[in-house]
């Protein structure tokens, strides 16, 4: 089917002259420091059927003016674009930002003085592919780009009718497979978002529109037990298809959980699928590679990447890229997919670790200042009202060379963990804990049957040292369908305990010769 | 623009047999500033992000029917980009693609709790705002503080560094009944991270929320984050063990009694997912081996993060035991699960109240041979479905015969709370604990004992 593309709204075209002016007033009046604007209209309708529907419209409309001087961000943020409102409200903000600008070295001025790419730069920088595919060779001052991500059907044109019809279809597909009958409740849910943001500095004027979808299931059993699917990305109907296979597999591990055994806690050899493997990923050398956390010495990496210390044998590579538009067999992206981030710099992909050594950190924009590092594409914030700081966008391990049946032979005694349940880092201690839902027995390269909870019923946290892990991976599936990118699945990213952001991870299949499992 | 708001609903109402509405605005000003180590002066921290956070917003919820059998809802927010003319066609476009919405989201039919009626006598002192001065001047006195207490200190550590928060909220709700109600939220969040010059590999990282400042000790604050960096040493990872008693802090404690609570929520019980029931018994086997777990939720605490003026429609909130002694005596029941489940309401709401116990701090560390005391977990996920929960230890003593013998750090804990309840022991003392909602959690305010002790029903995985 031929993909669509979507043009900017007119909520944000409508706003760009206005907000050139500001900006441009803003450079005229702090003249030593960099700024620019960033506007975003998100645009959120979810609904859910269980034993009643229910519906819900989210729309979240905000700005963020920034000056970044002296190494240093000053910023204020609002949601009211009134004209005679904002401008009492800049003049309130400039006049801040001058006095405390006063209370800053000239050392400090000059050392970080920043100014931005020009187009010219950019097109020279990402050439014709990617996000450069975009931008055209006589880009000039302040001339405006549109991106988009594409789709083959947009779930917003939709109705109510037809969302709660197609979560009704599939509720009577779940009755109709649950030949036991005891299913006591399902949960049926779509989750359609349609995000857009405008930045404008002195040299650029872009905007993008990121269409995602989510699809998500639950059943629940006599006995308490639940399981669910959770199928999404950056796209349309095509990201939230659920096959009858996925369905009957669905209740039938349901039910099979309220026979299985409580994991006796110990180490154990596991395989992870592309949704745990990406948790790993995201927790092991995801946050500890975050710019702001190596800046403040939170991190361990820095002295691990100037000492060239190996973390990870050969197969222990991980990527970090906002621009996954296709991965393994899909021709769609995925939520923590963007063309420029909240700062206004497009997505590269970076290798943060590659084949056991660390690469350079994530940053954000104050992050590459302040330690005259490079600039990456992750200065992102959970929306306008909270700060920004370096975050994750897609983080993955790359592909292996391994069939997914030759890692299962090698499992002796262990366990197959597929459906990640959030995960949690320490960057200076280096370990992480990767949760799942639940395990699949192996016994001498076969699957039991078995399945596994945590040891007191709950779910599992995989848990270790990062280096003892990643030296110890024993394999990784390759490549599957036509991209280079393996499977990302949908998620989100908590900065230690707050601070949600989308982000996607996932990789090949790995096996790991020791994790801690309870 | 709230009135504006309401003449276009109003005038969408005679469409309809049955149509009410709620607006609720929201002007809410936030200051923040985030902060790193000053360069060559380890105790030194300087703002490297400073913002101010201005919102004007609105939330509209919309019952619409045709009929007395069933309503249609849909809960949106209202976005409007500028006062003039062409944001009010916006709205009323926003307002018509909401009631689109809600014709198909049909539900069976409650009745609106339109009858019952805020009780203004009742004292709205108890979730004022405390804070008088502007949220700015907060903030600054907040970091004026925090330097000066960080300079003062005696010991050797480094301040990595800090985030502060100081919001302050306008909240005005009216509805189609007519009733309107006006009341300030405000909060604060103070973060702190602090690092050990020879412990390279460890840090702390602790953190305050709260309704207002002028509970919050910041001395109490700082010693205790440095108590903690001071005392990191050599660390070893557990070993594996099915048992292991634990003491633990009230914010986890917390945590866990906030699962339990979700548990009591009647509509739980309609919409079938797993739930407890009158009378049912909260204890594993039915058997308590500890002491008494008691529940009781209030909404008129004062400055506490889930005491509020009223609920849904205008009704006022209720006090009341939820469980004594590990038995459900009521459920939490709005007017619509009560017509679902043909059960009377109670519109009891509001922050977690637990009783103490009898013993000190220093008695549940000596209560068994060896007790795991948990300074901190590095992501506590509790699973109000399953009513388990677990973590991995970020740091712990491991305390044999109450005194420290080990500091642990790695690991994963595993907990089962209808076994953990029917085995446990609180300290003897009352602390207040808040949470502010965040986009991951939703509020907790929590009254009672500080340390709680886990006898049964904790695994723990290691080496």
């Amino acid at each position: 089917m031929k993909k669509k593309e979507i043009k900017c709204p007119q909520s944000i075209q409508e706003k760009i002259p206005f907000l050139k002016d500001k900006v441009n007033e803003l450079n005229s009046q702090l003249a030593d420091a960099y700024s620019f604007v960033c506007l975003t209209d998100f645009v959120q309708r979810g609904f859910s059927l269980t034993s009643i529907r229910s519906s819900s419209h989210s729309r979240d409309f905000g700005c963020v003016f920034r000056v970044v001087v002296g190494g240093r961000n000053f910023e204020i943020a609002f949601n009211n674009l009134t004209e005679n409102v904002m401008d009492q409200r800049l003049h309130v903000f400039v006049q801040d930002v001058q006095s405390k600008i006063k209370k800053i070295s000239s050392s400090d001025i000059n050392n970080y003085y920043y100014t931005s790419p020009t187009w010219k730069e950019e097109k020279k920088f990402y050439g014709d592919v990617g996000v450069g595919s975009y931008l055209s060779d006589d880009l000039k001052k302040q001339d405006w780009v549109h991106f988009s991500s594409s789709f083959e059907e947009n779930l917003h044109d939709w109705n109510s009718e037809d969302s709660f019809h197609y979560l009704e279809n599939l509720r009577e597909v779940v009755n109709r497979l649950d030949e036991k009958n005891q299913l006591i409740q399902s949960l049926f849910s779509l989750r359609m978002k349609d995000q857009s943001s405008l930045f404008i500095d002195n040299e650029r004027v872009m905007t993008q529109t990121l269409l995602k979808s989510l699809f998500y299931c639950e059943v629940f059993t006599q006995k308490g037990r639940n399981n669910r699917i959770v199928s999404g990305g950056l796209g349309g109907k095509e990201c939230i298809f659920v096959s009858e296979d996925d369905l009957k597999d669905l209740i039938e591990t349901a039910y099979r959980l309220d026979e299985a055994q409580f994991l006796k806690p110990g180490v154990y050899q596991v395989l992870s699928g592309p949704d745990v493997t990406g948790v790993i990923a995201h927790e092991a050398f995801g946050h500890t590679q975050e710019g702001d956390t190596c800046r403040y010495g939170r991190s361990v990496a820095p002295s691990l990447r100037e000492s060239r210390q190996k973390v990870g044998n050969e197969q222990a590579s991980i990527v970090n890229y906002a621009g996954v538009f296709d991965m393994g067999e899909c021709a769609y992206g995925q939520n923590g997919s963007h063309f420029f981030d909240h700062e206004g710099c497009l997505a590269r992909e970076h290798l943060i670790l590659d084949k056991g050594y660390l690469g350079t950190p994530m940053n954000d924009l104050l992050s590459a200042i302040r330690t005259k590092g490079e600039r990456q594409s992750n200065g992102k914030r959970e929306s306008w009202r909270r700060p920004i700081m370096s975050r994750q966008t897609n983080t993955y391990f790359t592909y292996g060379m391994d069939r997914l049946e030759d890692l299962i032979r090698q499992i002796d005694y262990g366990f197959i963990a597929e459906h990640a349940h959030g995960g949690m880092e320490d960057p200076k201690g280096m370990s992480l804990t990767a949760g799942t839902s639940y395990l699949r027995e192996v016994k001498n390269g076969q699957l039991t049957g078995q399945l596994f909870l945590g040891p007191q019923g709950g779910h599992i946290e995989l848990n270790g040292y990062v280096p003892d892990m990643l030296m110890n991976i024993q394999g990784k599936s390759s490549q599957e369908g036509c991209s280079l990118i393996p499977t990302q699945k949908w998620g989100g990213c908590g900065k230690y305990h707050k601070e949600l952001v989308e982000a996607g991870s996932g990789g090949p299949w790995i096996l790991w010769k020791n994790i801690v499992c309870g | 623009m709230r009135d504006k708001i309401e003449d276009i609903l109003k005038n969408k109402k005679i469409q309809w047999s049955f149509f009410e509405y709620a607006i609720t605005s929201f002007e809410a000003e936030s200051y923040q500033r985030l902060y790193e180590q000053d360069q060559g002066c380890q105790k030194n921290l300087f703002c490297h992000q400073d913002r101010c956070v201005q919102e004007d917003s609105y939330d509209v919820t919309i019952w619409l029917s045709q009929s007395d059998q069933e309503w249609g809802v849909v809960h949106f927010d209202i976005v409007f980009a500028s006062g003039d003319q062409t944001s009010l066609q916006d709205i009323e476009d926003q307002i018509d693609q909401a009631i689109q919405m809600a014709q198909y989201s049909k539900s069976p039919y409650w009745p609106l709790d339109k009858d019952i009626c805020f009780d203004l006598n009742v004292g709205t002192e108890a979730f004022c705002s405390l804070i008088y001065d502007s949220p700015q001047s907060v903030l600054d006195n907040i970091e004026r503080e925090l330097s000066t207490l960080l300079q003062q200190c005696e010991e050797s550590f480094l301040a990595c560094s800090a985030e502060v928060y100081v919001n302050k909220k306008q909240i005005t709700f009216k509805n189609s009944f007519g009733f309107e109600h006006s009341f300030k939220k405000t909060s604060f969040y103070i973060e702190l991270a602090l690092g050990s010059e020879l412990e390279k590999k460890q840090e702390v990282l602790d953190y305050q929320t709260g309704v207002s400042v002028q509970n919050f000790v910041f001395e109490d604050f700082i010693d205790r984050c440095v108590r903690q960096v001071t005392s990191l040493g050599r660390t070893i990872v557990p070993s594996s063990r099915e048992s292991v008693s634990i003491l633990i802090h009230m914010k986890d404690f917390s945590e866990i009694v906030d699962a339990v609570e979700d548990q009591l929520v009647s509509f739980r019980e309609y919409q079938k997912y797993p739930h407890l029931k009158e009378e049912e018994v909260i204890y594993a086997e039915g058997e308590r081996k500890g002491e008494a777990f008691d529940l009781s939720c209030d909404p008129f605490s004062p400055m506490m993060a889930c005491s509020v003026p009223f609920i849904g429609n205008g009704v006022l909130p209720r006090r009341g035991c939820l469980i004594e002694d590990g038995q459900v005596k009521n459920r939490i029941v709005g007017v619509r699960e009560s017509t679902y489940l043909s059960i009377p309401s109670n519109y009891l709401s509001g922050n977690m109240i637990v009783s103490s116990g009898s013993s000190s701090y220093e008695e549940l560390c000596q209560m068994e041979d060896e007790v795991l005391e948990v300074v901190s977990f590095s992501s506590l996920l509790v699973d109000d479905n399953s009513l388990t929960w677990s973590s991995e230890i970020k740091l712990a003593y491991l305390r044999r015969k109450g005194e420290i013998v080990q500091m642990l750090k790695g690991g994963v804990l595993s907990g089962h709370i209808r076994k953990n309840l029917s085995c446990s022991f609180y300290s003897n003392d009352r602390v207040c604990y808040n949470r502010i909602a965040d986009a991951y959690h939703s509020a907790i305010g929590y009254i009672g004992p500080q340390y709680v002790l886990f006898k049964e029903g904790v695994s723990l995985s290691g080496n």
